[in-house]
């Protein structure tokens, strides 16, 4: 199972006395007050990553239905030893928005600015808990390891929601390049946020 | 693809930078290398870390309780058996598999899914079974199967009798009505029911019913419907029958809303007929077999929807 450092990563809630994981199970025995609790946990950050793709308010709701859905559908396939259910919870709310992004705006009408738009100045609007500007400090730092190169790729891939294809042809870099950049900047980031297996 | 080229793609398998096209061979990779698994396993963590540096955005209450509507009429997935090779397609697997699933169900008193002999066939005929990735979060290729949700029958009865045990708790049967109607009302029956049970601003009141036995109203204005939920009232003569009003609080003139036969000890449930108005009282009277057009006799049950 993974281990994200912060042992309070999956928690907004200042009294959450059962886990993710374990609400997650009783989802998958079709539980439907757990359900409703995981919800209320995890739906403003499922829908606040889904907007940030998607920027469209109306559209990210629809998304973050559809997560919702369907984590309900496939609970009973999550297997704790895998992985966190926030991380299995969050990988599928983002498969999801970058699938509505390819497929509402072609790569070309979409502003890549959206991609590359800085963390900082979303934050600064934002009232959040202590605990998720703690996370927000340490991805920012994190990213801030980077080669300018690396961030600007990752930052396209994961909050622009484009492909590395469509990358190489926004920066004019072949494929490869795209590539090699994602892989070094993501395992830059998980060596200085400590993420090990 | 090449060896090189497939490590070289972690990052952007993580960051779901891939087409579809290379996830299908990348996926492939990755099932038969655990090194590739690892690494890809961990920029994956990373890139959860990335999803949870975004700003939380409220979700509205609407959109909840839409969710929560739809939960009745959307079946789960099969328990994933990783252990398992051979495809759960197989009526052998599935069945396990179904028996594995009620087993950890906490709530053991829900007999509907045992009542219920309608096999697990929700399974997408997709080859979604790889092992290798089918306990992960679905690739798009799966998602795309898995986006065909479709109602199943007994989902929908599953979840509604779940809703009812949530409420009134207890041993609830998964029959909505005892008196073996088609299976189409039954499922429109849950499905109002779990509707009901959903709606923001859905109420109840748990009596005791004159005659014997206990009932829980359940009610939504928004909505408009209503329901009985009964435990233990007795059964009745052949020549007679429970049947449900709508009480008009104005006007005082009472609609029958449906007959039904409650099961003895075991918990059932009455979606009333009609439509439900605000200031409404939900009676139920014993009337002749059949059913009347107007109480002939003293409810045994009067709940006022305020």
């Amino acid at each position: 199972m993974l281990k994200l450092v912060s042992p309070h990563i999956e928690r907004d809630d200042p009294a959450p006395e059962v886990s993710l994981d374990s609400l997650l199970e009783r989802v998958a025995t079709a539980d439907q007050r757990a359900f409703s609790e995981l919800y209320d946990r995890v739906a403003p950050r499922v829908l606040g990553l889904i907007r940030r793709l998607l920027v469209d308010h109306a559209q990210s709701e629809e998304v973050t239905q559809e997560v919702f859905l369907e984590i309900w559908k496939t609970a009973p396939r999550f297997d704790t030893d895998r992985g966190a259910a926030m991380s299995w919870i969050l990988t599928m709310a983002h498969r999801r928005a970058v699938d509505r992004v390819r497929s509402s705006q072609s790569g070309h009408d979409r502003d890549l600015k959206i991609g590359i738009r800085d963390l900082e100045r979303e934050y600064d609007q934002t009232s959040e808990t202590v605990e998720i500007r703690i996370e927000h400090e340490r991805v920012k730092k994190a990213m801030g390891q980077l080669t300018e190169l690396q961030r600007q790729a990752i930052s396209l891939a994961y909050y622009g929601g484009y492909s590395h294809s469509e990358i190489a042809e926004l920066l004019h870099v072949p494929i490869g390049t795209v590539k090699t950049r994602l892989r070094d900047g993501m395992i830059r980031l998980r060596d200085e946020m400590g993420v090990t297996k | 693809m090449t060896r090189d080229d497939e490590y070289l793609s972690s990052g952007a398998y993580a960051l779901n930078a891939m087409t579809a096209d290379e996830l299908r061979a990348f996926e492939h990779a990755l099932a038969e290398s655990p090194e590739l698994q690892r690494e890809t396993d961990e920029l994956s963590a990373t890139a959860t870390l990335l999803g949870l540096a975004t700003a939380p955005v409220e979700p509205p209450a609407s959109l909840k309780a839409a969710l929560m509507a739809k939960l009745a009429e959307t079946a789960q997935d099969a328990a994933a058996s990783p252990r398992a090779s051979t495809p759960p397609s197989f009526a052998g697997t599935e069945h396990a598999e179904h028996t594995e699933h009620t087993e950890h169900t906490e709530t053991h008193e829900l007999s509907a899914g045992e009542g219920a002999t309608v096999p697990e066939n929700d399974i997408p005929s997709t080859p979604e079974v790889d092992p290798a990735f089918a306990d992960g979060p679905s690739s798009p290729a799966v998602a795309k199967s898995h986006a065909r949700w479709f109602t199943r029958p007994m989902g929908v009865l599953v979840a509604a009798a779940a809703a009812v045990a949530l409420f009134v708790g207890g041993g609830v049967v998964g029959n909505a009505l005892t008196t073996s109607p088609p299976a189409t009302s039954q499922d429109a029956s849950a499905s109002s029911l779990a509707q009901i049970f959903s709606a923001a601003d859905v109420q109840s009141t748990h009596t005791s019913v004159d005659g014997g036995g206990q009932a829980t109203v359940v009610w939504s204005n928004s909505v408009g419907s209503a329901a009985v939920v009964a435990q233990g009232m007795p059964s009745l003569p052949a020549d007679k029958t429970y049947e449900a009003w709508y009480i008009s609080g104005s006007s005082g003139v009472a609609t029958p809303a449906g007959t039904f036969v409650p099961g003895g000890d075991a918990t059932t449930w009455h979606v009333l007929s009609g439509t439900l108005s605000a200031g409404d009282t939900i009676g139920v009277t014993v009337e002749p077999a059949g059913g009347s057009q107007t109480p002939t006799t003293t409810p045994i049950l009067a709940v006022s929807a305020a």
